[in-house]
């Protein structure tokens, strides 16, 4: 009798692990800042754990040595260790910490379920043409951000930031309610919607991925062009695994999971030898 | 040099809630204010006891200002 293949672990489950974590952080933050209330006696709002704070208040920090209302210190310390494990691991805050981008991709897999599982009809795959041009969305908006924060008071994207809405539980505006309506509904029918078109923090990140110290390495020799990968894909990254370094990639590993080649797709630290025959990948391909 | 999946979410956690902990140690991090923060902002007290003294300061200051 043949002995079966050993099936390789799925680091997926961790993943979900460490996401549950920290959205159960972030909804315990803004309960007990429901609870407690703000003030001396109260807890500190879920403004002061977001690292896109650290962003809006930099320029008033720099100038002036002071911080934008409902700031702090911990959001410039958020930020800090945001970047450096944006230089290591490029993109991979968004794929593992970030609470928001956790809900949405529950979200996405919630309306996979409902609409006929593996053969479902949502997430809708966007065409390239529509998708490519809506992913520099996200720059207008960073750059904005960074415009307005020069004169602000107030962090300039609060009044519109799904992430406080959302775990903050703040729906007291027509604003608030209208961004949380389209982030949830564009969540349900695109994974991962407001990290692919709008995230401010995923278009600052989505520049370290060329060159973080950790990067997903192809291997010409070993894949087999299956696709398996760029189906696994949450970020709807096209051309994988040609593409791998590809700024939208949040290194959530799906495609690392999904690969049936071992060592075909693998973590590597850069210039080594997988990398070296990564880029004749595409001409051998041709 | 290959990296072990498993150990890059390790990584990835080790810096990120490292740097956290490590301003934390070092009283750096402030998410409500507490007087003169260490990194130069002025902020409203966090606790009664700090906001008696740091508004009996401001009084006297104040005091003293106008004497």
């Amino acid at each position: 009798m043949t002995k079966r293949a050993k099936r390789p672990r799925k680091v997926v489950t961790l993943r979900r692990i460490i996401q549950a974590a920290f959205v159960a952080f972030a909804l315990f933050v803004g309960a007990r800042h429901l609870w407690m209330g703000s003030g001396l006696t109260g807890a500190p709002s879920f403004d002061a754990y977001c690292p896109f704070g650290g962003v809006e208040t930099l320029w008033r920090f720099i100038t002036t040595g002071t911080f934008l209302r409902k700031l702090h210190p911990s959001n410039l310390i958020l930020l800090a260790a945001t970047l450096v494990t944006a230089l290591l691991t490029g993109r991979a805050f968004c794929g593992w910490i970030c609470p928001l981008g956790s809900v949405q991709e529950w979200l996405a897999k919630l309306s996979q379920k409902l609409t006929g599982g593996r053969r479902a009809w949502l997430p809708l795959k966007i065409p390239p043409a529509i998708d490519k041009p809506l992913r520099y969305l996200k720059y207008l908006v960073l750059g904005g951000v960074l415009w307005n924060s020069v004169s602000a008071v107030v962090p300039p994207l609060e009044p519109f930031c799904p992430y406080k809405t959302l775990f903050h539980f703040e729906l007291h505006s027509l604003i608030s309610w209208s961004v949380f309506s389209i982030v949830i509904t564009g969540s349900l029918l695109v994974e991962r919607f407001w990290c692919r078109y709008f995230c401010p923090l995923g278009a600052i990140l989505a520049l370290f991925n060329k060159f973080s110290f950790i990067q997903i390495a192809t291997d010409a020799n070993t894949c087999i062009a299956c696709g398996l990968c760029e189906r696994a894909c949450g970020m709807g990254i096209a051309g994988l695994p040609e593409n791998i370094h590809h700024p939208e990639c949040i290194r959530c590993l799906d495609c690392l999971d999904a690969c049936p080649r071992p060592g075909a797709l693998e973590l590597r630290l850069p210039h080594s030898e997988t990398e070296k025959e990564n880029t004749g990948f595409a001409k051998s391909r041709s | 040099m290959r990296v072990n999946k498993f150990i890059f979410p390790l990584i990835l956690l080790a810096i990120f809630l490292g740097i956290i902990v490590l301003s934390m140690a070092a009283n750096y991090w402030e998410t409500q204010g507490g007087g003169v923060s260490r990194l130069g902002s002025v902020h409203a007290p966090v606790t009664l006891t700090s906001a008696t003294s740091w508004l009996n300061n401001h009084a006297e200051s104040c005091y003293d200002q106008e004497s």
